[in-house]
């Protein structure tokens, strides 16, 4: 039986800002909140918008995905829409393919006889609308139709008559702010081989993050919806000692932009921090 | 007396408690005590190893008399208010109006006060005011004054939890096209959560609590129930307290705040004869260890928190039942002892 244990946990936080509109879509039950035709998720308890961590975290895996040109192989839908997704065939893909460590691949009767299989290497929350901040003060005083959001009339060209729809289309506007951001990055021993690659993968979700920035989360993107910015970027690493009540929690970096992270450095601290416990 | 350590947990992001295999548009609110119990096994073997699992935890349940800990399921509170389930039998000392029939029948939470109030069997009178929450949990006018900071504007009604089926969706790597799929999840209001109360055996000394508490704070940072992976089950770590549990003397039957899962057909003759009152629920899924996903577990059948069975509530009714599946590598144990609470 494999020994897999867990080296520590790397949690990035921090905040996300809409530089422009935001539109993640929400169930088409919104009817309870006047009629929307295209209404945005929010949450169920407080009715706020929020940016869902599965939303994040697709997004930054596909993006990843393709930054390393990875193959598009497996279906998750046959039908009309299809849709692919890239994930290793094979242990030894899988292996040396950061994408499907960081993101783990869904269990399947072959990869039961996988040996090197490590569970998946990174969780990403919700982000709730910032409490108690000047945007969402500012939203909350600005009294838009619905709470926290504009609406948008938009027009839909029909393909057959050509005739302009209008159509209704909330979005959360720009210079709204989104907090806590959290996602969590754990490392895993093998059997005794330690979690080297692990770090040395850690660099690739602050690249998935880059290039998050220069893409856009929810829809509506390539009519200028849902750029968003990562700041006051926060990095710590919790190592087994921290869980066991013997460690402290390392502050690799603090209140950062994208830009101004430095992954390599906090691969180093971390090396240092899990050397000790090996 | 049993001296508890009782634990919050106050979520980060929402949470997924399905049974697996039914279907991911449904959630439970609160969280079985074999589903903690698993999350707690899986997080000590990350922590700790395979070996020290077994040494510390498993060996314990299966080959010998002194086992280690026992769990309740997790139930919902909100700021100092603890919920509990409400006992599945008829309960003589609670009046019910003819009218109000069906809204006790719905209710599945009572408030500490009143499962007290039940399990020391005074008298007391059922009102539907008193229902808060969608008419799901039993508050008492005290709790109810207690808790009218969580009223939702909208609605009058004290809102704790609320459940929601979302939306999810899988974008194709090329043309963005997209497949949606729905699953249900649970999201608390602030300041509420999930408690439970662990009854530590002493004899294991300070190690085994140390040793449990490291594993729920990892369990904290890597989540419990489903869909983990988006962020699911994240929580923030509250205690222990050692708020007492509802005691009765010479009890001859209890309410089980756990699932429990008899011995053999003996117990289960015994914890059920007479005026017991239970519900039955199959315990399915899958098998979570790293080499053994995406098999299911053998199905198994117990008696559901809220049951009332007869019998001491001493030494705990139940065991771990073994539902490997016959492919698997490696044993699969499901926990399925009794917590129980006294009854007259
Ligand atoms: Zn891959």
């Amino acid at each position: 039986m494999p020994n897999i244990t867990l080296k520590g946990k790397v949690i990035i936080t921090g905040e996300i800002e809409a530089v422009t509109g935001l539109h993640i879509g929400g169930a088409a039950a919104g009817l309870d909140i006047g009629g929307i035709d295209n209404p945005i998720i929010r949450h169920p308890v407080t009715r706020e918008p929020y940016i869902p961590g599965s939303s994040l975290r697709g997004k930054m895996r596909s993006l990843l995905d393709r930054h390393f040109g990875n193959d598009v192989n497996k279906f998750i839908q046959r039908r009309e829409p299809v849709v692919r997704v890239h994930e290793c065939e094979t242990e030894d893909a899988y292996a040396t393919c950061a994408v499907c460590q960081i993101f783990g691949v869904t269990p399947g009767d072959q990869r039961r006889q996988w040996t090197q299989l490590k569970p998946t290497r990174l969780l990403v929350r919700d982000v709730m609308l910032a409490k108690g901040h000047e945007a969402t003060e500012r939203l909350r005083r600005a009294k838009t139709d619905l709470p926290f959001t504009e609406v948008k009339w938009e027009a839909v060209i029909d393909r057959i008559t050509s005739a302009a729809v209008p159509r209704q289309n909330e979005r959360v506007p720009a210079g709204a702010v989104f907090a806590p951001l959290e996602l969590v990055y754990s490392l895993y021993d093998l059997n005794g081989t330690g979690c080297q690659a692990d770090i040395d993968w850690l660099q690739h979700v602050f690249k998935a993050m880059e290039l998050l920035e220069d893409d856009y989360v929810g829809g509506y993107g390539s009519r200028g919806a849902g750029k968003i910015a990562f700041t006051n970027v926060t990095v710590t690493f919790k190592s087994h000692d921290y869980y066991q009540g013997t460690g402290t929690v390392l502050m690799l970096d603090q209140n950062r932009k994208i830009g101004e992270l430095q992954p390599s450095r906090y691969a180093q601290s971390i090396q240092q921090a899990v050397g000790g416990t090996q | 007396m049993p001296a508890f350590s009782t634990y919050r947990l106050t979520f980060r992001s929402p949470l997924h408690i399905g049974e697996r295999g039914v279907g991911l548009e449904v959630t439970r609110i609160h969280l079985p005590a074999d589903t903690l119990f698993s999350a707690i096994c899986s997080a000590w073997r990350q922590l700790y190893g395979v070996d020290a699992l077994r040494r510390d935890v498993l060996d314990w349940f299966t080959d010998s008399d002194s086992l280690p800990f026992f769990l309740s399921s997790a139930f919902p509170f909100a700021g100092a208010v603890r919920f509990f389930p409400k006992p599945l039998a008829r309960l003589s000392t609670v009046n019910v109006s003819d009218d109000d029939y069906k809204a006790f029948k719905r209710v599945r939470f009572v408030s500490e006060q009143l499962f007290t109030a039940i399990v020391g069997g005074g008298e007391i009178t059922f009102t539907k005011e008193h229902c808060i929450n969608g008419e799901v949990a039993w508050v008492t006018e005290d709790e109810k004054e207690q808790l009218k900071d969580w009223t939702d504007d909208a609605t009058g009604d004290i809102v704790l939890w609320k459940t929601d089926v979302l939306p999810r969706v899988t974008l194709d790597r090329i043309t963005s096209a997209s497949q949606i799929w729905h699953f249900g999840e649970v999201m608390f209001a602030e300041r509420a959560g999930l408690w439970f109360a662990v009854e530590f055996n002493r004899d294991h000394g300070d190690e085994l609590k140390r040793k449990f508490e490291a594993v729920l704070r990892l369990l904290g940072d890597s989540g419990l129930g489903g869909e983990r992976n988006a962020g699911r089950g994240l929580f923030n770590l509250g205690g222990p307290s050692d708020e007492p549990l509802p005691e009765v003397s010479n009890p001859n039957r209890f309410v089980t705040l756990s699932p429990v899962c008899p011995k053999d057909a003996a117990q289960a003759g015994a914890l059920t004869r007479e005026e017991a009152a239970y519900e039955l629920m199959p315990r399915r899924g899958w098998v979570t260890s790293p080499e053994a996903s995406n098999l299911r577990r053998k199905m198994v059948w117990m008696f559901a928190e809220g049951s009332v069975l007869m019998g001491n509530p001493q030494p705990h009714a139940g065991r771990l039942v073994n539902v490997k599946p016959d492919v698997c590598p490696h044993d699969v144990w499901r926990y399925g002892y009794a917590f129980p609470v006294g009854l007259p």
